[in-house]
């Protein structure tokens, strides 16, 4: 099963099991089925519960959140990531906030379509991360897995709190995987998983990017002898601090790898909790890997150059290991 | 054609350096100027870069030799060339088919270890920067590691370091610590205090006094002093008449203690402990013998009567029958005075023409070279025999 067809397949199963759900957004209803094809076959399937949005991000947020209040379960397709800024006001100030000031929870899922790919440009590859995750009240997650993007799907409409969603592009239609629901492991929201367990050194990273970094972990084994722990955060806020510190506990040395730009966010927190609460266990300076500090090129030359990639954790994991 | 990797003049005073690790292995293609190997001189970290273009055919030092400044640590050249013979290792040979000159090293060949040139947005991984791998930097989980495990950052010096620059890692510390167990803390103490003491320059003079009129005299005072006693005192009034080494050390400062206060050392269960008696030059040897008692009491009791800074303390290893040694001062004193074992010795009575017994005494001082010189530490041992041989005057 690919990973958007683990989505796919999440959301038939919210429509079929729960009335209160819906799924609103952008040309999402057949046939087009939205721009990757999240919900294609579904509005055929759920006649007037998969429902097509006018072109305005802020809107179509607005009329989840009240429908959220109002006892319904929406789930919000945005058809980038990028264009949920036009709905940060509706995102961060009003569902993050409702239930702080009126008591009412707003369980509204937002799928973001993140992360970059060849030729997608500054407006269709950006991470949303690091600026949903500063405002209080919003859960952000960000599944890696097939098995993860199934059921943190099915966890995130569960979830009381408003949920940042976030699927990766690539991964869509390139990572597929055996994914059996009725056995697969199912860790709840707000905890982190260790991919791949190892003794010289820690690699954080979500979304995308723990697939670099599984990969560099391996080329690390094989041609340096450098055993890499990779931790997928799977939620990047709230951050499972717990899992976080084992594993520099266990290392010694932290590599926080992400795709997004580099001030602030994700990385930078994992790197401030290991300096606040890990400092005892580092045996070298954490490191950051983000993209560059630019908007993101349309050339796929320069794009390739613009965010961490296997090679560069390799890199920076040799560098790590000999401080 | 093979091209001989030199060790570059490594700054301005280092004659030699330490391989720590290559960075490329032999058959990699390297290009000029990039970094090959890692080399640790007193002061830091530095790479040697690659001379030329090429393939490293040979490495000819390994991790842990120490080389010259010009010494070989490798070939670059052709992959054809592996097959060449093998220079032998630190060897002054020419390279095959180059002429043979003194190559200076290119003003670039040497350069910090780590992180060149822009990186763009990324942001970098730290680096080992050069200064940075000396053996003294400890993580922040070694040091908690260090903390602990109940060790004390002296004892580190005890411990090999494995990582980068031989900077030591927990995994060194839980080496160490599996190897038995810990010294008692007073074998410890006195470990520290005779390392540190030992750093100085010390030397030793030496003379023999004959005892008799002494161990007659103690008859005759209350409490019976020892020969530790009339030692102490003796000491006391040969520093208070002028000797350089009254005076203790700070640094490069000299300090005039306003009180003659020697230790005594007392052997006690493992180790041994040097209390101190204050004020020696103003006790009669009454006065002093209780002192004496009393501290030697106190300190098998465990209880340091008196920890204070003393400026010399005697140590009377005649006790032990021993006829010579060269105790070491305690760390911040400027002598010890040691004592022999009574011997009985003939001399020549001129008097009676006879040959009379006596009993003899070898006085050693051992002395803080810094501080003054031979000159002085006779005048003083001369001085403290003559007033061993003429108690009353004590």
């Amino acid at each position: 099963m690919k990973y958007l067809e683990a989505i796919r397949l999440a959301l038939a199963e919210l429509l079929a099991d729960d009335q209160r759900v819906f799924i609103y957004g952008q040309d999402i209803a057949g046939p087009f089925g939205g721009a990757f094809k999240a919900t294609k076959g579904l509005s055929e399937r759920f006649p007037g519960r998969v429902l097509n949005s006018p072109i305005s991000e802020d809107a179509m947020t607005g009329l989840a959140i009240g429908a959220a209040m109002d006892g319904m379960r929406p789930i919000v397709e945005y058809q980038f990531a990028d264009f949920a800024s036009v709905a940060f006001n509706q995102l961060v100030n009003h569902a993050g906030s409702i239930f702080y000031r009126t008591g009412r929870p707003c369980p509204i899922v937002a799928r973001l379509p993140v992360g970059g790919t060849p030729g997608g440009g500054p407006f269709h590859c950006q991470m949303p991360e690091t600026w949903l995750s500063n405002h209080p009240g919003l859960v952000v997650v960000a599944p890696a897995t097939v098995a993860d993007a199934y059921f943190m799907l099915k966890d995130a409409v569960a979830c009381r709190d408003p949920v940042a969603f976030l699927e990766h592009k690539y991964l869509y239609y390139h990572l597929e995987a055996e994914f059996d629901p009725r056995v697969a492991e199912h860790p709840g929201l707000g905890r982190a998983v260790v991919r791949r367990q190892g003794d010289d050194l820690t690699i954080v990273a979500y979304s995308g990017m723990v697939h670099h970094a599984t990969a560099a972990a391996a080329v690390l084994e094989s041609d340096h002898n450098i055993s890499a722990e990779v931790v997928d955060l799977r939620c990047v806020r709230p951050l499972d601090e717990e899992t976080i510190l084992a594993s520099l506990a266990r290392t010694g040395r932290i590599i926080i790898a992400s795709e997004g730009f580099p001030f602030g966010g994700p990385t930078a927190e994992v790197a401030a909790l290991v300096a606040e609460k890990g400092f005892a266990y580092l045996d070298a300076p954490p490191v950051r890997l983000a993209a560059r500090d630019t908007p993101i090129p349309f050339h796929p030359e320069l794009f390739a150059e613009h965010h961490p990639d296997d090679q560069a954790i390799v890199q920076a994991a040799l560098e790590l290991a000999k401080y | 054609m093979r091209v001989a990797i030199r060790m570059p003049q490594l700054g301005e005073a280092a004659a030699e350096a330490t391989v720590v690790s290559w960075l490329v292995q032999p058959g990699q293609a390297v290009k000029a100027e990039q970094e090959l190997v890692e080399v640790q001189t007193e002061k830091s970290l530095l790479t040697v870069a690659a001379p030329a273009d090429g393939v490293l055919v040979e490495i000819s030092a390994k991790p842990g030799d120490v080389l010259k400044v010009g010494e070989v640590l490798g070939h670059v050249g052709d992959p054809a060339a592996q097959a060449a013979p093998a220079t032998p290792a630190l060897a002054n040979v020419h390279d095959v088919g180059a002429p043979p000159k003194p190559r200076a090293p290119r003003p670039n060949q040497l350069r910090p270890s780590g992180r060149s040139g822009d990186d763009g947005g990324r942001i970098a991984p730290p680096s080992l920067m050069a200064g940075s791998g000396e053996r003294s930097f400890l993580s922040p989980r070694v040091r908690a590691k260090v903390a602990e495990s109940g060790l004390k950052t002296s004892d580190l010096s005890f411990i090999t370091g494995t990582g980068a620059g031989g900077r030591i890692t927990a995994a060194d510390i839980d080496r160490y610590l599996a190897h038995g167990e810990p010294m008692p803390p007073i074998r410890q103490a006195v470990a520290a205090a005779m390392t540190r003491s030992w750093t100085r320059p010390l030397a030793t003079v030496a003379t023999s006094v004959q005892v008799d009129s002494v161990l007659a005299h103690r008859r005759t005072v209350a409490g019976r002093p020892s020969l530790t006693v009339y030692a102490l005192r003796a000491l006391a009034l040969g520093l208070k008449a002028g000797s350089p080494f009254a005076k203790r050390l700070y640094g490069n400062r000299m300090h005039t203690p306003g009180t003659i206060d020697l230790a005594v050392a007392v052997e006690v269960g493992d180790g041994v402990l040097t209390p101190v008696i204050r004020k020696v030059d103003e006790l009669g040897l009454p006065e002093l013998t209780t002192a004496v008692e009393d501290v030697i009491e106190k300190a098998r009791a465990g209880k340091m009567a008196d920890a204070g800074e003393a400026v010399a303390s005697v140590s009377n290893y005649g006790v032990f029958g021993l006829t010579w040694a060269t105790p070491i001062p305690l760390p911040g004193h400027s002598v010890i005075l040691g004592l022999s074992a009574p011997q009985n010795q003939p001399e020549w009575n001129p008097a009676t023409k006879t040959w009379d017994r006596v009993r003899r005494i070898e006085l050693t001082l051992t002395f803080d070279h810094r501080i003054a010189d031979g000159g002085d530490a006779a005048r003083l041992i001369n001085r403290i025999a003559e007033f061993i041989s003429k108690p009353e005057r004590l």
